[in-house]
């Protein structure tokens, strides 16, 4: 089993046990800017921790859980990692936490054809780029900056920027997007 | 702007037009694919330089070098 074999084992899973989810990170940036390498999947989950513990029992190998929950400082939320036997890549389950705009892009996300045949839901561009800029203003990677820059780019007039800028601005992200933008419009 | 960042910026600009003119699914499918494929051409290297080692040892290899490069990553951020 591969890397999306494995997404769509857990797409195919979380569907099939009724539990509310959305693609996040490289994944959906992927699908709204410009592909890249990513050697994980992360989901966003909403759902007791104790349904979400029947999920990580419910996975079949080649699909492994890591029985520990961790503790996501940075976006205080709970986290679990599923492993592919034999494969470096691996999914980080993501509790969905009670953020304002962590709530807004999970009732903004949208369901898309994400494999032939597979349906699943991903979060909306505006949302990528506020989360990616959100990060990137926060510290972390480089590349979440790159991402949202090229999310920018492709989406090109196809973008609802009154809500980029709000959210922008409730999360002190309003210089990176400026800078984001002028990137974008080179 | 000089030649190096006129070329970087045309270079993204190809890269801008490739996008848009793949599909969804294409670009689902593309994160996982790259890094699959990178993986096997550090594999390959590593069974070059190290062809007495069996594929656990090739594994674990891989495993320390993509850890190397998180660490990398991380120390790097701004």
């Amino acid at each position: 089993m591969k890397g999306n074999d494995a997404v769509k084992s857990l797409v195919a899973t979380l569907e099939r046990l009724g539990i509310d989810y959305m693609i996040t990170g490289s994944y959906a940036s992927n699908v709204h800017g410009v592909p890249r390498s990513t050697q994980d999947a992360d989901f966003i989950i909403e759902a007791p921790p104790e349904e979400v513990s029947h999920l990580l029992a419910t996975l079949e190998p080649p699909l492994q859980a890591d029985p520990q929950m961790l503790f996501e400082t940075i976006t205080s939320s709970l986290r679990w990692v599923v492993r592919l036997d034999r494969s470096p890549f691996v999914i980080e389950l993501f509790l969905l936490n009670t953020h304002p705009f962590d709530r807004s892009r999970f009732d903004r996300r949208v369901r898309e054809e994400v494999l032939p045949g597979s349906m699943a839901w991903l979060p909306t561009a505006e949302d990528v780029i506020v989360q990616k800029l959100r990060w990137s203003a926060r510290g972390k990677r480089a590349k979440d900056f790159a991402d949202a820059c090229a999310v920018i780019e492709v989406q090109a007039g196809n973008l609802d920027w009154p809500y980029i800028e709000k959210w922008c601005a409730e999360l002190d992200a309003t210089a990176a997007l400026a800078e984001a933008r002028a990137i974008a419009d080179g | 702007m000089n030649e190096i960042a006129e070329l970087a910026r045309q270079i993204d600009r190809e890269k801008i037009q490739r996008a848009r003119a793949m599909t969804l699914i294409e670009k689902f499918r593309a994160g996982a694919e790259l890094f699959e494929e990178a993986c096997e051409v550090s594999r390959s290297g590593i069974r070059n330089r190290q062809p007495e080692w069996n594929e656990d040892q090739v594994e674990a290899e891989l495993i320390r070098r993509l850890e190397i490069g998180r660490r990398i990553e991380a120390a790097t951020s701004r």
